[in-house]
């Protein structure tokens, strides 16, 4: 048996394992109700924007096959409290926190920015691409120029490295992908949820009290495996690949693919702890093939 | 740690149209308070997300579930039969906190009645005076188990058995104890039908709130409801923050 060594430097963050948590997915409190948070690579918060959201109507969640519906809306107590409940929470673990920031505008997404600098998160994931909120949100992840412009401004009031999170709602997401590195992303996360819908044929109104939300789970993984790998050829920066990994394959089909680092997100909605079975499996599968570390892993692709 | 564990079916019975009474045992005692909640996996690859259903009753490492099915989820546990096998979480969320000494009225609507099971024979065991007031559409179910712990009032929509008409209207035309503590699970126009009773009456009420669910655990923040305590308006998960609330500051 091969030993192994899954440790990665993402971005200039030592990490590890390469595996994560998808933001929205993941609460320091209630996930560490069911494993040690200290065995994960990192973990990405829930998007936190400078002051509280409420978020959407309920229903926010639908099911569908091999996945869900989503459109929660980014409901968030604020930087405030999440600095004191959320990170004061996860002081006590050995653990490096990525904070995803959430806004409607520039001057929103710097503010939230400036409120983190002096905490102990160690890198930011800035979320332009939430299919569920129109101002801001997505918007800016659509749109090449913007997102060039938001990753601009908030690469100049950040003091630590910065992830930019992108949609899979495009036409050509490496143009996206292009844009951000040019402007100074120090990273790119992909995919955020394609944008669904589902309606209810009882009440012949959509399932969702926002109308579409964001599709997520296994069902969207090739989709976000090529894109994962279509933007591995455009840009050279580093790339947290997310979108449906359920397994430690999974994972190491995406670090193929030309990720860097991996997110774990609805599976741990379904299962807890997906995101340490993922570290599990990446590791015996690692084992199994005879990869001695996550370098060989994906030298190993003849894509 | 919190876990999810396998659970082996001994019997999974249909006891009313569309309810059915699911006996698991699993391989260590389950500690649930009256009220909590179970996650239920169904483990088919393509229905991922765990369906949240109320404890009926836990006894050792014996949990009775008893639940409509209704959506494609439960029509899929409606299929499953002794020998097969389940994942369910540990109990979730937070139960019903009971008095410390008078009367429990346990208020269940539909498959709100289940709950108020184990909830009942808590409040018995606690030396509690338990009246159960439950509303059906027609067909009853677990009347013999309430009826071995407390005093039963029954109302049905179609009046096939006891009171015609809505449980809260039941309630108005029966004497209730002003010693009493109202707790309560059912849909949401009973509830909140019920809180204004109880307002009026002056009775502390505490209601189970049934929200659509993502994880169940408090993480995804699929489920919120909204609470208005003291003039703030919060919101609040049902699955983590409850899905037991005080009655009064409900948002319906």
């Amino acid at each position: 048996m091969t030993k192994v060594d899954l440790s990665v430097n993402f971005a200039g963050l030592q990490m590890k394992n390469p595996v994560t948590t998808a933001s929205g997915t993941f609460a320091a409190r209630e996930s560490g109700e069911f494993y040690d948070i200290s065995r994960l690579g990192a973990v990405i918060t829930k998007g936190v924007a400078a002051e509280p959201w409420q978020g959407n109507p309920t229903p926010r969640i639908a099911e569908t096959y091999g996945g869900m519906l989503n459109a929660v809306g980014l409901q968030n107590p604020g930087a405030e409290e999440y600095i004191k409940k959320e990170l004061g929470y996860l002081k006590d673990f050995d653990v490096p926190v990525i904070a995803n920031l959430a806004g409607h505008s520039i001057e929103e997404y710097c503010a939230v920015t400036e409120m983190l600098n002096d905490t102990d998160v160690a890198m930011y994931e800035l979320n332009i691409s939430c299919p569920n909120v129109k101002l801001g949100g997505i918007g800016f992840g659509t749109d090449p120029k913007m997102a060039a412009e938001v990753t601009e401004a908030v690469k100049k009031v950040s003091r630590k490295p910065l992830i930019v999170k992108l949609t899979p709602n495009v036409t050509d997401i490496t143009a996206i992908a292009k844009a951000v590195e040019s402007a100074g992303a120090d990273a790119v996360s992909l995919i955020n949820t394609l944008l669904g819908m589902r309606i209810d044929l009882r009440s012949k109104r959509p399932l969702l009290a926002n109308g579409t939300g964001g599709f997520s789970g296994p069902a969207v993984k090739p989709v976000a495996i090529r894109m994962v790998y279509q933007v591995r050829r455009a840009i050279s920066l580093p790339i947290l690949g997310l979108g449906g990994i359920m397994t430690g394959e999974d994972a190491a089909e995406f670090l193929m693919a030309g990720a860097d680092a991996v997110a774990v997100g609805t599976a741990a909605l379904v299962d807890p702890t997906a995101p340490v079975d993922v570290v599990e499996g990446l590791k015996a599968f690692m084992e199994r093939e005879g990869y001695e570390n996550i370098a060989a892993l994906k030298a190993a692709f003849k894509g | 740690m919190k876990k999810i564990s396998v659970a082996g079916i001994k019997e999974n019975m249909l006891i009313a149209p569309d309810i059915y009474r699911m006996e698991l045992e699993l391989s260590e005692d389950i500690n649930a308070l009256p009220g909590q909640f179970v996650n239920v996996y169904l483990d088919d690859g393509a229905h991922l997300l765990p369906r949240p259903i109320s404890i009926c009753r836990a006894e050792d490492n014996r949990l009775t579930l008893v639940y409509r099915a209704v959506g494609v989820g439960t029509k899929i546990m409606a299929g499953l039969t002794e020998g097969d096998t389940l994942r369910v979480s540990d109990p979730l969320g937070n139960g019903f906190t009971l008095p410390e000494s008078g009367t429990v009225l346990l208020v269940g609507g539909g498959v709100g009645v289940p709950p108020m099971l184990g909830t009942a024979i808590a409040a018995k065991a606690k030396g509690l005076n338990v009246i159960a007031a439950h509303g059906y559409r027609s067909e009853l179910f677990l009347k013999e188990e309430f009826e071995r712990v407390g005093q039963l009032l029954i109302a049905t929509d179609d009046g096939s058995a006891g009171y015609h008409g809505t449980v809260v209207e039941l309630l108005r035309s029966s004497d209730i104890p002003a010693d009493t503590t109202v707790l309560s699970c059912g849909p949401k126009p009973m509830l909140k039908a019920l809180v204004q009773y109880c307002e009026e009456k002056g009775l502390p009420v505490q209601v189970s709130l049934e929200e659509r669910m993502g994880c169940g655990f408090g993480a995804c923040v699929g489920c919120v409801c909204k609470l208005n305590q003291n003039g703030n308006i919060v919101q609040k998960r049902v699955c983590k923050d409850g899905p037991v609330f005080n009655g009064s500051e409900v948002i319906f």
